[in-house]
């Protein structure tokens, strides 16, 4: 089942007869380019060290051999867990050369998840890179028994290790061209021997709930969402890269494997996770892909940054920032931009933005794109206005990766996730539930045949996310589908999305929405006491308490405008109606959050259930009693009244 | 605890190598790496009979000590007990009232610092002394000072072979960064770390002049417990893999225990007590000293 593709943009998407693997792509590029291009970089001595597809075919190959002197065969599985480096593609590569399948291993797991992974995919090999690793991986031997030898390939420190179950990467090398002079040809025709078809990668994603699902992306779901990708947002055989994802992750696939060898992009390897801020300046890459995290920290070193400089440089910054934020308005709300902004653009962009993005290593990038987790507007914003043209995007290891990302360069919006990639389709179920379908929907789950039908049902996978799209095609992603409730009329509604929103806001600390099974959407907002209270003395709104002011009809309009703003965004059933700013925080001390901050929402409703049956009953206020209990166990009683707030509209 | 010695004969590629390997190279050119029959027997540093006083304070009284070949010997004692003073004296800073110290049966005694550094007994300070308007990189480099080959006019005409040179030692200053895993402050300025990064630079540049001995004062004060852990993990890697004997003083017990193949206990001046871990565990008057008398 295809879907709405038809079957010639379904037969475009496809790769080429006989450059259908990954194997047979490196081996093209190796025949085209030899010596005459870089294949990897990666730093050493502090210094960038290049590969050519020469040197990675001879590694690969190398230990490929290597690999089938140990009796690794079609259909074999090996484990990879170690920081990016080309041996880790090489580990792959070689692996998938001989027609076995690479299983990727994140280097923070502890050795009891590694030990699911490794003993459930049933690898032969592990390769890891350092002693960290080995050790996590020696202190688990007993339970993988199927494990016949441990790789590694950062020998530091390991001097003593003497196991003949350990095999450091040079030796496997070694070992290989021996097998070579044995068996000549065996690399090509073992390469020759497998197609598109074939599963590639074993990429395990842990989910919420439940154990790790391996998902199985054949070769053909990798190369053909890379080619809608490259037909919507074309790559250039001279674009750099920089690999520093965890390449367990289908993004790293996706994003530094498919380019590598499909269009024989240049990738560089970071040095250390604590050298991306340099690496990012020195490789100056084309296209990037961050999650949220990432993206926050550049955006905290813009700010940092900014602190510490002369003062001249930062009044200048300051005097062309709201030029950026101004056109990054225009781009929002996808006005065309006027001539003498451009202008000012320009003047800005010469004479702060491009020194800026220099220095944060963006400058020359084409396509930054964020996923994973959604970015805060601020940031969006921030990135948007000194000219990052920071795109968000969307996808699923079952779905082989980014299957929607925000294309235009003029035109965003903070909230949106994109539209989909050529080769991608996208269902909203009347659940509002969000299916993906097209080239990219993998085979299903390995060894787990229940969780494949449950999650994948007539060429969709469900993804479990809950959203919509709007006329113009964007994505947007509200929350996990079982995670939101329903209005008495039937219209769904996100509470966890409609509080983050409501937080963004500096005054609003943290609040509750109710509505589950009611006529309307209400919220119990808990001000920040901190930002508020220095709001009310800069107005001159004279307080003596946090529950005070809490109740000050300025405060109650000042959250009001805040809440309004954020009504504009949300679709007209799920607006906020009314409002109440509590007296108080929500405690955990009091049993009103988890440990980890978390409303636990039914015993809220309970506890506050006077006050929400005021919000809808149309009161004003609400007379509410409540009982402190303090650290030593004394209780004490107190009646206060506490005003409620409506929203036009 | 027994120091695996298995002569790591093989060499590898420098990616595929065990760390340290160009360090390794240059110091085995220079001298041959201790025998394994001399580990542990042959006395390398001997303190004989030191005595030292600060106006009427005496701070070392007829102290002895032996540091044997690979050996890593801990120095432990309460605040003031005289454990930085008896590094001082071994590094020449102070000169002794009384008493010897023999390097290798040679007695240094009054040799001036730089000429006992330069017989390859470098330290390490309780209060970093790096500097810090270099980059960890250059601090490194500094260290090499005595083995770089080419003179100062070389130096400044930069001749080919100097700048050959040159290279050659940021090669080596580079194998150090990796080692002590600091290439993202490579060339920050050791002024801008943390405590913690700093003694590690300090460590690095202890390193970089190939060391004899290695003393360490207090190398893992002030450190949270990940940053004991690394230091920890490189000087054992450091005693086990470039075989230097240490002397190491720490107040962290646990750490000391770990990792001390022998332990010098002093207290007001006085050697109290001297062996295995678990010897100075049960000694009584070690036991005293730390926690107080009994009243026996």
């Amino acid at each position: 089942m295809k879907g709405s593709i038809t079957q010639e943009t379904w037969a475009k998407l496809m790769p080429q007869e006989g450059y259908d693997t990954f194997p047979k792509l490196m081996r093209r590029n190796h025949w085209q380019w030899g010596e005459k291009k870089v294949a990897y970089r990666y730093k050493d001595f502090g210094i960038w060290q290049e590969l050519t597809w020469e040197d990675n075919y001879a590694h690969i190959k190398a230990l490929a051999g290597g690999l089938a002197s140990l009796g690794f065969e079609a259909g074999d599985r090996i484990a990879i867990c170690g920081e990016n480096a080309p041996e880790w593609f090489f580990g792959q590569l070689a692996a998938q050369s001989l027609g076995g399948i690479s299983v990727g291993l994140y280097t923070d797991a502890t050795p009891k998840e590694l030990q699911y992974i490794i003993a459930h995919s049933e690898a032969k090999i592990v390769l890891v890179d350092d002693q960290e690793q080995v050790d996590k991986i020696l202190s688990i031997r007993e339970e993988i028994p199927k494990v016949e030898t441990l790789i590694y390939w950062i020998a530091k420190g390991m001097w003593s290790y003497d196991d003949p179950w350990l095999i450091g990467f040079d030796d496997m090398m070694e070992r290989g061209k021996e097998y070579d002079r044995d068996h000549p040809d065996f690399f090509d025709r073992s390469i020759d021997s497998q197609d598109g078809d074939n599963i590639a990668v074993l990429l395990y994603t842990s989910g919420t709930t439940g154990l790790p699902k391996g998902s199985m992306v054949t070769y053909n779901n990798l190369l053909s969402i890379f080619q809608g990708w490259d037909e919507a947002l074309p790559w250039k055989e001279e674009d750099e890269n920089l690999s520093f994802l965890p390449p367990a992750w289908i993004g790293e696939q996706i994003f530094t494997v498919a380019p590598n060898l499909a269009k024989s992009i240049v990738v560089n390897f970071i040095e250390k996770a604590e050298t991306i801020q340099s690496d990012l300046r020195e490789v100056g890459p084309k296209v990037i892909l961050f999650g949220a995290r990432q993206w926050e920290m550049v955006c905290s070193e813009i700010q940092s940054k900014m602190i510490d400089s002369p003062w001249w440089k930062k009044s200048v910054y300051h005097l062309f920032l709201p030029v950026g934020y101004r056109v990054a308005r225009f781009q929002e709300e996808g006005q065309r931009i006027p001539w003498y902004w451009k202008a000012l653009r320009f003047i800005s962009y010469w004479c702060v933005f491009r020194a800026l993005q220099d220095k944060i290593g963006l400058r020359k990038t084409r396509t930054p794109i964020t996923a994973g987790a959604a970015l805060s507007p601020d940031n969006l914003k921030l990135l948007r206005a000194i000219g990052v043209p920071i795109a968000q995007g969307y996808g699923a290891t079952e779905v082989s990766g980014l299957d929607t990302v925000q294309m235009q360069k003029d035109y965003y919006r903070p909230e949106g996730s994109g539209e989909p990639f050529p080769g991608v389709e996208v269902r909203i179920t009347d659940e509002d539930e969000i299916l993906l379908g097209g080239v990219g929907v993998v085979h299903g789950y390995y060894k787990m045949p229940d969780e494949t039908k449950k999650a994948f049902r007539s060429g969709y996978f469900h993804t479990g996310d809950g959203g919509y799209m709007d006329d113009k095609g964007e994505l947007y992603i509200v929350d996990r589908v079982k995670d939101m409730q329903t209005l008495k009329n039937g219209d769904r509604f996100s509470p966890t999305y409609i509080e983050g929103r409501l937080k963004f806001s500096p005054y609003i600390k943290d609040c509750m929405v109710v509505g589950n099974n009611r006529e309307s959407v209400v919220a119990i907002i808990n001000m920040d006491y901190e930002n508020t209270g220095r709001w009310a003395e800069r107005n001159h709104v004279a307080y003596t308490s946090h529950q005070d002011l809490s109740q000050k009809k300025e405060v109650r309009e000042l959250l009001g405008d805040i809440v309004g703003k954020v009504n504009g965004v949300l679709p007209e059933k799920q607006r906020v109606t009314r409002f109440v700013v509590l007296h108080k925080d929500f405690d955990p001390d009091e049993a009103e959050l988890t440990r980890t901050r978390k409303l636990r929402r039914d015993f809220m409703e309970k506890r506050y259930d006077k006050l929400i049956q005021g919000l809808y009953d149309g009161q004003d206020k609400v007379e509410m009693e409540t009982t402190v209990t303090y650290r030593d166990g004394r209780q004490a009683t107190w009646k206060i009244d506490i005003f409620v707030q409506s929203l036009e509209g | 605890m027994a120091v695996d010695i298995r002569n790591v004969a093989k060499k590898r590629e420098q990616r595929y190598s065990y760390g340290l390997t160009l360090l390794r190279d240059c110091i085995e050119r220079d001298r041959d790496l201790p025998r394994e029959e001399d580990i542990f027997k042959k006395v390398i540093l001997k303190v004989e009979d030191i005595t030292i006083s600060f106006g009427g304070l005496t701070a070392l009284s007829d102290v002895n000590l032996e540091l044997k070949e690979g050996e890593l010997l801990a120095i432990i004692g309460p605040n003031g007990a005289g454990k930085t003073t008896l590094l001082n004296v071994i590094s020449g800073f102070y000169r002794p009232q009384k008493g010897n110290i023999y390097f290798q049966d040679k007695r240094i005694t009054h040799y001036s610092s730089h000429r006992i550094a330069a017989m390859g007994i470098c330290r390490t300070f309780q209060n970093i002394a790096l500097y810090t308007g270099l980059s960890v990189i250059d601090n490194i480099i500094a260290g090499r000072h005595p083995h770089i080959k080419y003179n100062f006019l070389n130096g400044m005409l930069y001749f080919p072979w100097a700048r050959r040179e040159e290279a050659r030692q940021r090669a080596i200053a580079e194998d150090i960064v990796d080692f002590l895993e600091m290439e993202h402050v490579r060339n920050t300025t050791v002024g801008m770390l943390s405590y913690g990064l700093r003694k590690r630079a300090e460590l690095g540049r202890a390193l970089a002049l190939e060391p004899r001995i290695l003393l360490l004062d207090e190398p893992m004060a002030g450190m949270n417990l990940d940053e004991k852990e690394d230091i920890a993990r490189f000087i054992i890697d450091i005693h086990e893999f470039l075989r230097i004997p240490i002397v190491m003083i720490e107040h962290d017990m646990g750490v000391v225990m770990d990792i001390a193949d022998r332990i010098a206990v002093l207290d007001f001046g006085v050697k109290i007590g001297d062996g295995t871990p678990e010897e100075i565990s049960k000694n009584p008057k070690v036991v005293s000293a730390y926690l107080g008398s009994t009243g026996e």
